[in-house]
């Protein structure tokens, strides 16, 4: 897939990349335990 | 299947790439059939589960057919109530504990998303006998009644919906690149919400619990406080993040899911909460409970006027909103609260309506510090309801005698 060249594309593609990482570590953390709500329906 | 396991990212990749290969042909819907298959025995408990769910789903398969020969348009209601009654027993509701019906209680069906199934199913029902749904095929009502999307949670679609997106074409939608960032920038986004906000907020929620209450369960007010906000913003995180993913994930499959949420702890009074969140849950509640519920009420006993039947209307709706969420007495109290909050509001407005003039009243509805005055009551009374999303009334109430012990 090649990098787009349009502005906001590759805006929205920075955002998802940081946002990606950020779940990564957070996920890498001690926030590994799962926790769902819809287990109650 | 955890949402946040390899398994499901695994499940939704090659559910995309079939989705893609069979786009357009007469294989997506049998293609999806296979997918939501997979899916609903990844979740089943036992082999009675899901014979019960076969028998159940197929009889109400038959049902909505029959409902729409004029002959069985009055079998409705005992239907319904059929329904509802094997609901109570199936969710294992403690309220048949106290009518003598706890022997129902005893068996071993336990079916994720049964709640949801039910309410789509109530609707398919309802809406066959009045002549709006026109066709019920075998492979669409598996695909609308299992469908992966929103099985275990997430908005509640219509029939006719569905049916419209299962034959739409999306195809120049999904082979857009701008289309595609943008659906895996919400699904990020949703797991960013349901994998990282909701988890440390239910650990700051972390007191609200039996087990990390201290003896007596004194918990100092701001503590109290803090925790109910954190667990309200768990709640919300949680469901609208999973709702997210589950919407990201049908649009990159050329499919459209109803929103859920917009914006509600923004919201101004429990009335405009209910319709920024859990949307769809709202439509549905007011489409075959509230207005049923309020055209029965006048036509029966008109002397109560049109804000009697809309507050008694509200309650009942909204108590049963709350009740739908849970099988223990907590869910009667959080229906209670959720009952009371909407009633009060609609006699709250119809208050305000008789005492001042109609500009005045304009006014008061422009100002904005009485909106966000509003805005912050409605999000306390919120969040002191939820507390009983996750909390028996055994565990709050000592709390809050306590604290008022601590302030008088």
């Amino acid at each position: 897939m090649k990098l787009p060249r349009d502005k906001d594309e590759l805006r929205l593609l920075a955002w998802l990349a940081l946002k990606l990482f950020i779940l990564y570590i957070m996920l890498m953390s001690s926030l590994n335990k799962s926790v769902v709500i819809y287990q109650k329906f | 299947m955890n949402p946040e396991s390899w398994k499901f990212v695994a499940f939704v990749l090659i559910f995309i790439e079939a989705n893609y290969l069979a786009y357009g042909s007469r294989f997506r819907g049998a293609v999806l059939a296979a997918f939501n298959t997979f899916f609903l025995l990844a979740f089943m408990e036992n082999a009675v589960s899901l014979a019960f769910l076969a028998c159940y789903s197929l009889l109400v398969y038959n049902l909505a057919n029959l409902l729409r020969r004029p002959a069985a348009k009055k079998s409705l209601f005992p239907v319904l109530l059929f329904a509802t009654l094997l609901f109570l027993v199936v969710k294992k509701y403690e309220v048949l504990s106290a009518l003598r019906l706890g022997a129902l209680l005893d068996h071993r069906i336990c079916i994720i998303g049964f709640s949801y199934i039910f309410f789509k199913h109530l609707h398919l029902l309802i809406d066959s006998r009045d002549g709006l749904i026109r066709e019920v095929t075998p492979l669409l009502f598996y695909n609308y009644t299992f469908g992966f999307y929103t099985l275990i949670a997430g908005p509640i679609q219509r029939y006719n919906s569905f049916a419209a997106e299962a034959v739409a074409d999306r195809t120049a939608e999904i082979y857009d690149r701008r289309f595609l960032l943008t659906q895996l920038d919400r699904i990020v986004t949703g797991y960013l919400k349901f994998s990282v906000l909701a988890k440390i907020l239910k650990m700051w929620a972390g007191p609200f619990t039996l087990a990390a209450l201290p003896p007596g369960g004194a918990l100092p007010l701001a503590k109290f406080v803090f925790a109910a906000y954190a667990l309200y913003l768990f709640v919300y995180f949680n469901f609208s993040g999973y709702c997210d993913i589950v919407i990201g994930v049908a649009n990159l499959s050329g499919v459209r899911l109803p929103e859920n949420f917009a914006g509600p702890l923004a919201a101004r009074n429990q009335l405009e909460f209910w319709s920024r969140w859990h949307i769809t849950l709202s439509q549905w509640l007011n489409d075959y409970i509230f207005n049923p519920l309020c055209k029965l009420i006048f036509s029966t006993t008109p002397g109560l006027g049109i804000l009697g039947a809309g507050m008694i209307g509200y309650f009942v709706t909204f108590f049963i909103a709350g009740m739908w969420h849970g099988n223990t007495y907590s869910f009667l109290v959080f229906g209670c609260l959720l009952g009371a909050g909407v009633a009060g509001v609609k006699l709250y407005e119809w208050l305000l309506k008789a005492l001042l003039t109609k500009d005045q009243f304009r006014r008061y509805r422009a100002n904005n510090i009485i909106r966000y005055a509003a805005t912050v009551l409605s999000f306390n009374y919120t969040a002191f309801a939820f507390i009983f999303f996750e909390n028996s009334p055994r565990t709050v109430l000592p709390v809050l005698k306590g604290i008022l012990r601590g302030l008088l």
